[in-house]
Protein backbone atom coordinates (compact mmCIF):
# COMPACT_ATOMS: atom_id res chain seq x y z
CA UNK A 1 0.00 0.00 0.00
CA UNK A 2 2.96 2.31 0.95
CA UNK A 3 4.87 3.49 -2.24
CA UNK A 4 9.01 3.58 -1.71
CA UNK A 5 10.29 6.60 -0.67
CA UNK A 6 11.42 6.60 -4.01
CA UNK A 7 8.74 7.40 -5.66
CA UNK A 8 8.94 9.67 -8.67
CA UNK A 9 6.38 8.05 -10.43
CA UNK A 10 3.79 8.11 -8.21
CA UNK A 11 1.82 11.52 -8.43
CA UNK A 12 -0.70 13.28 -5.82
CA UNK A 13 -2.66 15.80 -6.92
CA UNK A 14 -4.46 17.74 -4.42
CA UNK A 15 -6.34 19.97 -6.28
CA UNK A 16 -8.07 22.99 -4.65
CA UNK A 17 -5.13 25.70 -4.74
CA UNK A 18 -2.66 24.07 -4.54
CA UNK A 19 0.12 23.51 -7.10
CA UNK A 20 0.07 20.42 -9.22
CA UNK A 21 1.40 17.94 -9.38
CA UNK A 22 3.20 16.45 -6.78
CA UNK A 23 5.56 14.25 -6.36
CA UNK A 24 6.91 12.49 -2.71
CA UNK A 25 9.91 15.22 -2.45
CA UNK A 26 7.41 17.53 -3.20
CA UNK A 27 5.32 16.75 -0.09
CA UNK A 28 8.31 16.15 2.41
CA UNK A 29 9.67 19.54 1.27
CA UNK A 30 6.19 21.51 1.25
CA UNK A 31 5.96 19.99 5.32
CA UNK A 32 8.84 21.36 5.99
CA UNK A 33 8.01 24.29 4.59
CA UNK A 34 4.82 24.83 6.30
CA UNK A 35 6.07 23.56 9.44
CA UNK A 36 9.69 23.47 9.91
CA UNK A 37 9.26 21.96 13.64
CA UNK A 38 8.49 18.55 11.76
CA UNK A 39 11.41 17.09 11.13
CA UNK A 40 9.42 13.07 10.58
CA UNK A 41 10.55 11.49 7.30
CA UNK A 42 7.06 10.19 6.68
CA UNK A 43 7.68 6.57 5.08
CA UNK A 44 5.64 6.52 1.84
CA UNK A 45 3.41 8.67 -0.08
CA UNK A 46 0.38 8.12 1.74
CA UNK A 47 1.56 9.32 4.87
CA UNK A 48 3.49 12.59 3.14
CA UNK A 49 -0.26 13.44 2.15
CA UNK A 50 -1.69 13.04 5.39
CA UNK A 51 0.90 15.01 7.00
CA UNK A 52 0.92 17.84 4.36
CA UNK A 53 -3.35 17.79 4.30
CA UNK A 54 -3.05 18.25 8.12
CA UNK A 55 -0.56 20.92 7.58
CA UNK A 56 -2.42 22.89 4.95
CA UNK A 57 -5.87 22.18 6.30
CA UNK A 58 -6.80 21.13 2.92
CA UNK A 59 -10.87 20.82 2.94
CA UNK A 60 -11.33 22.92 6.05
CA UNK A 61 -10.47 22.18 9.55
CA UNK A 62 -10.94 19.38 11.61
CA UNK A 63 -12.42 19.16 14.98
CA UNK A 64 -10.73 15.99 17.05
CA UNK A 65 -11.75 14.90 20.32
CA UNK A 66 -9.25 12.51 22.71
CA UNK A 67 -6.20 12.51 19.57
CA UNK A 68 -3.16 11.14 21.41
CA UNK A 69 0.06 11.55 19.32
CA UNK A 70 1.58 7.72 20.17
CA UNK A 71 5.39 8.20 18.57
CA UNK A 72 6.38 10.11 15.06
CA UNK A 73 3.48 9.81 12.68
CA UNK A 74 1.48 7.57 13.98
CA UNK A 75 -2.27 8.80 15.52
CA UNK A 76 -5.11 7.53 17.65
CA UNK A 77 -8.14 9.38 16.71
CA UNK A 78 -11.05 8.16 18.81
CA UNK A 79 -13.45 10.11 16.78
CA UNK A 80 -13.47 12.52 14.00
CA UNK A 81 -16.56 14.81 13.66
CA UNK A 82 -17.36 15.11 10.46
CA UNK A 83 -19.89 17.96 10.05
CA UNK A 84 -19.59 20.00 6.62
CA UNK A 85 -17.85 21.85 5.97
CA UNK A 86 -15.56 20.95 8.76
CA UNK A 87 -14.06 18.07 7.67
CA UNK A 88 -10.28 16.45 7.14
CA UNK A 89 -10.40 12.68 6.06
CA UNK A 90 -6.34 12.39 6.93
CA UNK A 91 -6.96 11.46 10.54
CA UNK A 92 -9.38 8.66 9.40
CA UNK A 93 -6.83 8.00 6.65
CA UNK A 94 -4.05 7.63 9.14
CA UNK A 95 -5.78 5.03 11.31
CA UNK A 96 -6.84 3.22 7.71
CA UNK A 97 -3.49 2.77 6.76
CA UNK A 98 -2.26 1.74 10.04
CA UNK A 99 -5.50 -0.87 10.41
CA UNK A 100 -6.61 1.01 12.86
CA UNK A 101 -10.47 1.23 14.72
CA UNK A 102 -10.89 4.81 14.08
CA UNK A 103 -14.74 6.11 14.46
CA UNK A 104 -15.77 9.05 11.81
CA UNK A 105 -19.14 10.66 12.17
CA UNK A 106 -21.18 11.69 9.47
CA UNK A 107 -23.73 14.07 9.36
CA UNK A 108 -26.99 12.97 7.34
CA UNK A 109 -30.67 14.76 7.23
CA UNK A 110 -33.09 12.19 8.67
CA UNK A 111 -36.04 11.02 7.77
CA UNK A 112 -37.97 12.97 10.69
CA UNK A 113 -36.56 16.45 9.49
CA UNK A 114 -33.59 16.41 12.14
CA UNK A 115 -30.00 16.11 11.47
CA UNK A 116 -29.22 12.75 12.39
CA UNK A 117 -25.01 11.87 13.11
CA UNK A 118 -24.14 7.88 11.77
CA UNK A 119 -20.82 6.87 12.52
CA UNK A 120 -19.02 4.69 10.55
CA UNK A 121 -15.55 3.21 11.37
CA UNK A 122 -13.49 2.71 8.41
CA UNK A 123 -13.95 -0.94 8.19
CA UNK A 124 -17.43 0.11 7.39
CA UNK A 125 -16.65 3.12 5.25
CA UNK A 126 -14.49 0.85 3.01
CA UNK A 127 -15.97 -2.33 2.55
CA UNK A 128 -16.42 -1.49 -0.85
CA UNK A 129 -12.83 -0.40 -1.20
CA UNK A 130 -11.11 -2.94 -3.33
CA UNK A 131 -7.37 -2.87 -3.42
CA UNK A 132 -4.33 -5.38 -4.92
CA UNK A 133 -1.97 -4.83 -7.97
CA UNK A 134 -4.83 -4.40 -10.34
CA UNK A 135 -5.38 -1.28 -8.87
CA UNK A 136 -1.86 -0.13 -8.75
CA UNK A 137 -2.28 2.16 -11.81
CA UNK A 138 -5.95 3.54 -11.06
CA UNK A 139 -6.59 7.37 -11.54
CA UNK A 140 -9.23 8.84 -10.47
CA UNK A 141 -11.44 11.70 -11.05
CA UNK A 142 -12.74 13.04 -7.67
CA UNK A 143 -16.12 14.62 -8.65
CA UNK A 144 -17.97 14.53 -5.47
CA UNK A 145 -18.37 16.42 -2.44
CA UNK A 146 -15.43 15.36 0.32
CA UNK A 147 -17.84 15.27 2.93
CA UNK A 148 -20.66 13.45 1.09
CA UNK A 149 -20.24 9.78 2.02
CA UNK A 150 -19.90 8.66 -1.44
CA UNK A 151 -16.46 11.78 -1.48
CA UNK A 152 -15.18 9.26 1.54
CA UNK A 153 -15.34 6.00 -0.33
CA UNK A 154 -13.10 7.41 -3.44
CA UNK A 155 -10.72 9.45 -1.32
CA UNK A 156 -10.30 6.00 0.78
CA UNK A 157 -10.02 3.77 -2.43
CA UNK A 158 -7.38 5.75 -4.13
CA UNK A 159 -5.86 5.96 -1.06
CA UNK A 160 -5.86 2.19 0.03
CA UNK A 161 -4.11 1.80 -3.38
CA UNK A 162 -1.78 4.57 -3.38
CA UNK A 163 -3.63 6.07 -6.36
CA UNK A 164 -3.96 9.71 -8.09
CA UNK A 165 -6.83 11.64 -7.24
CA UNK A 166 -7.67 14.11 -9.40
CA UNK A 167 -9.56 17.22 -8.21
CA UNK A 168 -13.09 17.54 -10.21
CA UNK A 169 -15.11 18.96 -7.79
CA UNK A 170 -16.90 22.49 -8.39
CA UNK A 171 -14.74 23.07 -11.31
CA UNK A 172 -16.20 24.07 -15.28
CA UNK A 173 -17.07 21.12 -17.80
CA UNK A 174 -14.32 21.94 -20.29
CA UNK A 175 -11.67 21.70 -17.53
CA UNK A 176 -13.04 19.24 -15.65
CA UNK A 177 -12.31 17.12 -19.59
CA UNK A 178 -9.18 18.47 -19.87
CA UNK A 179 -7.50 17.47 -16.70
CA UNK A 180 -9.15 14.14 -17.14
CA UNK A 181 -7.41 14.14 -20.26
CA UNK A 182 -4.34 15.61 -18.54
CA UNK A 183 -3.80 13.22 -15.80
CA UNK A 184 -4.91 10.21 -17.97
CA UNK A 185 -8.10 9.43 -15.34
CA UNK A 186 -9.16 5.63 -15.60
CA UNK A 187 -12.02 6.01 -13.17
CA UNK A 188 -14.71 8.31 -12.55
CA UNK A 189 -17.22 8.30 -9.77
CA UNK A 190 -20.05 10.30 -9.90
CA UNK A 191 -23.61 11.50 -9.25
CA UNK A 192 -26.23 11.59 -12.32
CA UNK A 193 -26.26 15.14 -12.21
CA UNK A 194 -22.31 15.23 -12.77
CA UNK A 195 -22.63 12.92 -15.42
CA UNK A 196 -25.72 14.48 -17.24
CA UNK A 197 -23.57 18.04 -17.53
CA UNK A 198 -20.63 16.41 -18.48
CA UNK A 199 -22.36 14.64 -21.54
CA UNK A 200 -23.07 18.24 -22.49
CA UNK A 201 -19.98 18.64 -23.98
CA UNK A 202 -18.14 17.34 -27.04
CA UNK A 203 -15.31 14.96 -25.99
CA UNK A 204 -13.68 11.45 -25.83
CA UNK A 205 -11.70 10.39 -22.99
CA UNK A 206 -10.44 6.37 -24.17
CA UNK A 207 -8.28 6.26 -20.79
CA UNK A 208 -11.49 5.88 -19.22
CA UNK A 209 -11.87 2.64 -17.96
CA UNK A 210 -14.73 2.44 -14.94
CA UNK A 211 -17.99 4.88 -14.29
CA UNK A 212 -19.48 4.70 -10.89
CA UNK A 213 -23.09 6.22 -10.80
CA UNK A 214 -24.61 6.94 -7.38
CA UNK A 215 -26.45 9.24 -4.79
CA UNK A 216 -29.31 9.25 -7.23
CA UNK A 217 -31.37 7.47 -9.35
CA UNK A 218 -29.88 7.18 -12.92
CA UNK A 219 -32.57 7.02 -15.05
CA UNK A 220 -32.27 3.88 -18.35
CA UNK A 221 -31.35 6.75 -20.76
CA UNK A 222 -28.70 8.23 -18.57
CA UNK A 223 -26.95 4.74 -18.25
CA UNK A 224 -27.43 4.26 -22.40
CA UNK A 225 -25.58 7.41 -23.13
CA UNK A 226 -22.81 6.50 -21.06
CA UNK A 227 -22.31 3.59 -22.22
CA UNK A 228 -22.10 4.75 -25.67
CA UNK A 229 -20.01 7.77 -24.80
CA UNK A 230 -17.40 5.82 -22.82
CA UNK A 231 -17.19 2.35 -24.79
CA UNK A 232 -14.29 0.82 -23.36
CA UNK A 233 -15.89 1.32 -20.13
CA UNK A 234 -17.05 -0.68 -17.35
CA UNK A 235 -20.65 0.97 -15.20
CA UNK A 236 -20.85 0.64 -12.20
CA UNK A 237 -24.70 1.51 -10.36
CA UNK A 238 -24.17 2.20 -6.98
CA UNK A 239 -26.69 2.26 -4.91
CA UNK A 240 -25.62 3.77 -1.39
CA UNK A 241 -26.26 5.70 1.51
CA UNK A 242 -25.00 7.27 4.49
CA UNK A 243 -25.90 5.09 6.81
CA UNK A 244 -24.67 1.81 5.35
CA UNK A 245 -22.11 2.96 2.72
CA UNK A 246 -22.36 0.97 -0.51
CA UNK A 247 -24.84 -0.98 -0.74
CA UNK A 248 -25.62 -3.16 -4.15
CA UNK A 249 -23.62 -2.53 -7.37
CA UNK A 250 -25.00 -3.36 -10.57
CA UNK A 251 -23.65 -3.16 -13.85
CA UNK A 252 -26.91 -1.86 -15.74
CA UNK A 253 -30.20 -0.59 -14.10
CA UNK A 254 -31.12 -3.57 -12.25
CA UNK A 255 -29.84 -4.39 -8.78
CA UNK A 256 -29.63 -7.92 -7.17
CA UNK A 257 -29.30 -8.73 -3.59
CA UNK A 258 -26.47 -9.55 -2.53
CA UNK A 259 -25.99 -13.00 -1.15
CA UNK A 260 -24.81 -12.09 2.60
CA UNK A 261 -28.30 -12.00 3.13
CA UNK A 262 -27.80 -8.53 4.19
CA UNK A 263 -30.32 -6.76 2.11
CA UNK A 264 -34.30 -8.06 1.90
CA UNK A 265 -37.13 -6.31 0.29
CA UNK A 266 -40.47 -5.99 2.40
CA UNK A 267 -43.58 -4.37 2.05
CA UNK A 268 -42.16 -3.18 -1.68
CA UNK A 269 -39.46 -1.45 0.40
CA UNK A 270 -35.48 -2.11 0.70
CA UNK A 271 -34.25 -2.97 4.04
CA UNK A 272 -30.41 -3.35 5.12
CA UNK A 273 -29.59 -5.81 8.53
CA UNK A 274 -28.06 -3.82 10.84
CA UNK A 275 -24.71 -5.29 11.05
CA UNK A 276 -24.47 -3.96 7.58
CA UNK A 277 -25.17 0.12 9.29
CA UNK A 278 -23.13 2.37 10.21
CA UNK A 279 -23.84 2.75 14.04
CA UNK A 280 -26.84 4.69 14.34
CA UNK A 281 -30.02 4.54 16.47
CA UNK A 282 -31.51 1.59 15.11
CA UNK A 283 -32.95 -0.54 17.19
CA UNK A 284 -34.26 -2.97 15.39
CA UNK A 285 -32.91 -6.06 13.23
CA UNK A 286 -33.47 -4.55 9.72
CA UNK A 287 -33.51 -0.89 8.82
CA UNK A 288 -36.11 0.74 6.56
CA UNK A 289 -34.25 3.25 3.93
CA UNK A 290 -37.64 4.14 2.63
CA UNK A 291 -36.52 3.50 -0.72
CA UNK A 292 -39.59 1.56 -2.61
CA UNK A 293 -38.35 -0.73 -5.40
CA UNK A 294 -39.96 -1.99 -8.47
CA UNK A 295 -39.19 -6.04 -8.95
CA UNK A 296 -38.44 -6.40 -12.71
CA UNK A 297 -37.76 -9.89 -12.65
CA UNK A 298 -37.86 -13.11 -10.18
CA UNK A 299 -35.38 -16.23 -9.71
CA UNK A 300 -33.17 -14.33 -9.12
CA UNK A 301 -34.75 -11.50 -8.01
CA UNK A 302 -33.98 -8.63 -10.13
CA UNK A 303 -35.31 -4.67 -8.92
CA UNK A 304 -35.38 -1.25 -10.12
CA UNK A 305 -35.21 1.48 -7.32
CA UNK A 306 -38.13 3.74 -7.55
CA UNK A 307 -38.25 6.46 -5.68
CA UNK A 308 -38.17 7.59 -2.26
CA UNK A 309 -41.12 7.07 0.09
CA UNK A 310 -39.79 9.28 2.65
CA UNK A 311 -40.18 12.81 3.29
CA UNK A 312 -36.91 13.62 1.17
CA UNK A 313 -36.13 15.92 -1.78
CA UNK A 314 -33.07 14.77 -3.82
CA UNK A 315 -31.17 17.46 -5.16
CA UNK A 316 -28.59 16.25 -7.95
CA UNK A 317 -27.56 13.92 -5.02
CA UNK A 318 -27.99 15.75 -1.75
CA UNK A 319 -30.78 14.81 0.02
CA UNK A 320 -32.63 17.91 0.85
CA UNK A 321 -35.18 17.76 4.00
CA UNK A 322 -38.39 19.61 3.36
CA UNK A 323 -39.74 20.30 6.88
CA UNK A 324 -36.25 22.04 7.64
CA UNK A 325 -36.76 24.82 4.32
CA UNK A 326 -40.23 25.01 5.49
CA UNK A 327 -39.62 25.78 8.85
CA UNK A 328 -36.83 28.80 7.10
CA UNK A 329 -39.68 30.05 5.38
CA UNK A 330 -42.38 30.36 7.92
CA UNK A 331 -40.04 32.50 9.39
CA UNK A 332 -41.13 34.91 7.24
CA UNK A 333 -43.99 37.69 7.99
CA UNK A 334 -45.29 37.22 4.80
CA UNK A 335 -45.44 33.44 4.49
CA UNK A 336 -48.88 32.53 6.34
CA UNK A 337 -48.26 28.25 5.40
CA UNK A 338 -45.67 26.88 2.91
CA UNK A 339 -45.04 23.29 0.79
CA UNK A 340 -41.77 23.11 -0.04
CA UNK A 341 -41.32 19.90 -2.79
CA UNK A 342 -39.23 18.30 -5.80
CA UNK A 343 -39.77 20.04 -9.11
CA UNK A 344 -38.90 16.91 -11.52
CA UNK A 345 -36.08 18.28 -14.16
CA UNK A 346 -33.97 16.68 -16.60
CA UNK A 347 -30.53 18.08 -15.23
CA UNK A 348 -30.97 17.58 -11.26
CA UNK A 349 -33.99 15.31 -11.21
CA UNK A 350 -35.37 17.70 -8.90
CA UNK A 351 -35.08 21.08 -7.53
CA UNK A 352 -37.26 22.77 -4.57
CA UNK A 353 -40.19 24.69 -4.92
CA UNK A 354 -42.25 25.83 -2.83
CA UNK A 355 -46.07 27.10 -2.76
CA UNK A 356 -46.56 29.91 -0.44
CA UNK A 357 -49.79 31.11 1.03
CA UNK A 358 -49.28 34.43 1.97
CA UNK A 359 -50.01 36.45 5.05
CA UNK A 360 -51.56 40.18 5.00
CA UNK A 361 -47.69 41.47 5.01
CA UNK A 362 -46.88 41.70 1.58
CA UNK A 363 -43.60 39.80 0.00
CA UNK A 364 -42.23 38.17 -3.41
CA UNK A 365 -40.63 35.44 -5.02
CA UNK A 366 -37.06 37.28 -4.76
CA UNK A 367 -37.43 38.54 -1.19
CA UNK A 368 -38.18 35.17 0.28
CA UNK A 369 -35.28 33.60 -2.27
CA UNK A 370 -33.11 36.04 -0.54
CA UNK A 371 -34.54 35.57 2.78
CA UNK A 372 -33.71 32.08 2.26
CA UNK A 373 -30.14 32.14 1.09
CA UNK A 374 -29.47 33.75 3.98
CA UNK A 375 -30.01 31.21 6.12
CA UNK A 376 -29.64 28.16 3.96
CA UNK A 377 -27.34 26.64 1.56
CA UNK A 378 -27.99 27.10 -1.73
CA UNK A 379 -29.09 23.90 -2.69
CA UNK A 380 -31.74 24.05 -0.21
CA UNK A 381 -33.22 27.84 -1.62
CA UNK A 382 -36.38 26.84 -3.50
CA UNK A 383 -36.00 27.78 -7.08
CA UNK A 384 -39.86 28.33 -8.31
CA UNK A 385 -41.70 30.39 -5.65
CA UNK A 386 -45.82 30.24 -6.22
CA UNK A 387 -48.62 32.20 -4.29
CA UNK A 388 -51.28 30.03 -4.08
CA UNK A 389 -55.04 29.77 -1.96
CA UNK A 390 -54.29 26.51 -0.48
CA UNK A 391 -51.53 23.99 -0.19
CA UNK A 392 -51.87 20.61 -2.05
CA UNK A 393 -51.82 17.74 0.62
CA UNK A 394 -51.75 13.76 -0.27
CA UNK A 395 -54.46 11.84 0.36
CA UNK A 396 -53.20 11.22 4.25
CA UNK A 397 -53.47 14.84 4.91
CA UNK A 398 -49.36 15.30 4.41
CA UNK A 399 -48.02 17.51 2.19
CA UNK A 400 -47.19 16.65 -1.28
CA UNK A 401 -43.66 16.46 -1.69
CA UNK A 402 -43.70 15.90 -5.41
CA UNK A 403 -45.11 18.66 -8.12
CA UNK B 1 -47.89 38.16 -30.33
CA UNK B 2 -48.03 40.29 -33.65
CA UNK B 3 -48.50 39.48 -36.83
CA UNK B 4 -46.62 41.38 -39.72
CA UNK B 5 -48.21 41.98 -42.76
CA UNK B 6 -46.34 41.80 -45.92
CA UNK B 7 -47.85 43.70 -49.19
CA UNK B 8 -48.97 41.02 -50.78
CA UNK B 9 -51.39 40.46 -47.86
CA UNK B 10 -49.52 37.14 -46.91
CA UNK B 11 -48.06 37.36 -42.70
CA UNK B 12 -44.94 36.71 -41.68
CA UNK B 13 -44.02 34.09 -39.34
CA UNK B 14 -41.25 35.72 -38.54
CA UNK B 15 -43.13 38.00 -36.40
CA UNK B 16 -44.23 34.46 -34.63
CA UNK B 17 -40.48 33.64 -33.87
CA UNK B 18 -39.58 36.99 -32.83
CA UNK B 19 -42.04 36.42 -30.16
CA UNK B 20 -40.97 33.39 -28.52
CA UNK B 21 -37.49 34.36 -28.47
CA UNK B 22 -38.71 37.30 -26.57
CA UNK B 23 -40.56 35.19 -24.05
CA UNK B 24 -37.84 33.02 -23.59
CA UNK B 25 -35.11 36.08 -23.23
CA UNK B 26 -37.79 37.18 -20.53
CA UNK B 27 -37.50 33.49 -18.98
CA UNK B 28 -33.74 33.47 -19.19
CA UNK B 29 -33.44 36.80 -17.43
CA UNK B 30 -35.69 35.55 -14.65
CA UNK B 31 -33.35 33.17 -13.78
CA UNK B 32 -30.46 36.12 -14.07
CA UNK B 33 -32.35 38.27 -12.43
CA UNK B 34 -33.06 35.98 -9.23
CA UNK B 35 -28.85 35.15 -9.39
CA UNK B 36 -28.29 38.76 -8.97
CA UNK B 37 -26.97 39.71 -12.02
CA UNK B 38 -27.89 42.48 -14.78
CA UNK B 39 -30.65 41.24 -17.02
CA UNK B 40 -29.71 40.85 -20.99
CA UNK B 41 -31.22 43.10 -23.69
CA UNK B 42 -29.76 40.36 -26.22
CA UNK B 43 -28.45 36.92 -26.30
CA UNK B 44 -26.47 35.63 -28.64
CA UNK B 45 -26.98 31.92 -29.68
CA UNK B 46 -22.87 30.92 -29.35
CA UNK B 47 -23.64 32.17 -25.53
CA UNK B 48 -22.56 29.49 -23.26
CA UNK B 49 -24.79 28.58 -20.30
CA UNK B 50 -21.93 27.67 -17.77
CA UNK B 51 -18.86 29.03 -19.21
CA UNK B 52 -20.30 32.77 -20.24
CA UNK B 53 -23.51 33.34 -17.94
CA UNK B 54 -21.61 31.04 -15.36
CA UNK B 55 -24.64 29.31 -14.63
CA UNK B 56 -24.51 26.36 -12.34
CA UNK B 57 -26.13 22.61 -12.48
CA UNK B 58 -29.36 24.65 -10.06
CA UNK B 59 -29.50 27.46 -12.32
CA UNK B 60 -30.03 25.34 -15.05
CA UNK B 61 -32.00 22.79 -13.33
CA UNK B 62 -34.40 26.16 -12.48
CA UNK B 63 -34.21 27.57 -15.81
CA UNK B 64 -35.28 24.18 -17.27
CA UNK B 65 -38.32 24.17 -14.69
CA UNK B 66 -39.58 27.35 -15.69
CA UNK B 67 -38.87 27.01 -19.51
CA UNK B 68 -41.13 23.95 -19.27
CA UNK B 69 -43.67 26.29 -17.54
CA UNK B 70 -43.87 28.80 -19.77
CA UNK B 71 -43.83 26.68 -23.26
CA UNK B 72 -44.37 23.08 -22.07
CA UNK B 73 -41.32 21.73 -23.25
CA UNK B 74 -38.42 19.98 -21.42
CA UNK B 75 -35.38 21.21 -23.26
CA UNK B 76 -32.84 19.09 -21.41
CA UNK B 77 -34.82 16.03 -21.87
CA UNK B 78 -32.91 14.70 -24.93
CA UNK B 79 -29.81 15.85 -23.51
CA UNK B 80 -28.41 19.36 -21.68
CA UNK B 81 -27.20 21.59 -24.32
CA UNK B 82 -24.60 24.24 -23.66
CA UNK B 83 -25.52 27.21 -25.80
CA UNK B 84 -28.59 29.41 -25.76
CA UNK B 85 -28.88 28.87 -29.34
CA UNK B 86 -30.09 25.71 -29.07
CA UNK B 87 -32.70 25.92 -26.22
CA UNK B 88 -33.83 28.43 -28.44
CA UNK B 89 -33.93 26.10 -31.15
CA UNK B 90 -35.86 23.63 -29.37
CA UNK B 91 -38.63 25.94 -27.93
CA UNK B 92 -39.29 27.69 -31.39
CA UNK B 93 -39.57 23.59 -32.98
CA UNK B 94 -41.74 22.65 -30.19
CA UNK B 95 -43.96 25.56 -30.65
CA UNK B 96 -44.20 25.48 -34.46
CA UNK B 97 -45.00 21.91 -34.54
CA UNK B 98 -48.07 22.81 -32.47
CA UNK B 99 -47.64 20.47 -29.44
CA UNK B 100 -48.08 23.54 -27.02
CA UNK B 101 -49.94 23.01 -23.58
Amino acid sequence: MCAAENSAEKIWLVGGGLPEPWTYADLVAAIRRERPEDNASPPCVADALIRLTRALHWQQRVALRDVTFAGEGQLKAERIRANAPDFVLDEAIAGLVRGRAVEVDLLTSGTTGRPKMVTHTLGSLSRAVASGPRHRDDVWGFAFNPTHIAGVQVYLQALANGNTLVNLWGIEVGEMVERCRRWGVTHLSATPTFYRLLLAQEFSLPAVRSLSIGGEAAETGLLAKLRARFPGARLHHIYASTEAGTVLVSDGETFRLPEDGSVRIDDGRLWIQRGALGGFDCAAEWYDTGDAVEIVATDPVRFRIAGRERCEINVGGEKVNPQEVEAVLSAHAGVAAVRVFGRKNSVTGEILAADVMRSRVAVTEAELRVFAAGRLPPLKVPRIIRFVEKLELTRTGKMKRDA
Amino acid sequence: MRARSRADGGKIVYAHMESIEHELLGVLNEVLRHKRRAELAVVERGTHLRDDLHFDSLDLAELTVRIEERFGIDVFEAGVVSRYGEIESRVIQHVRSGKQR
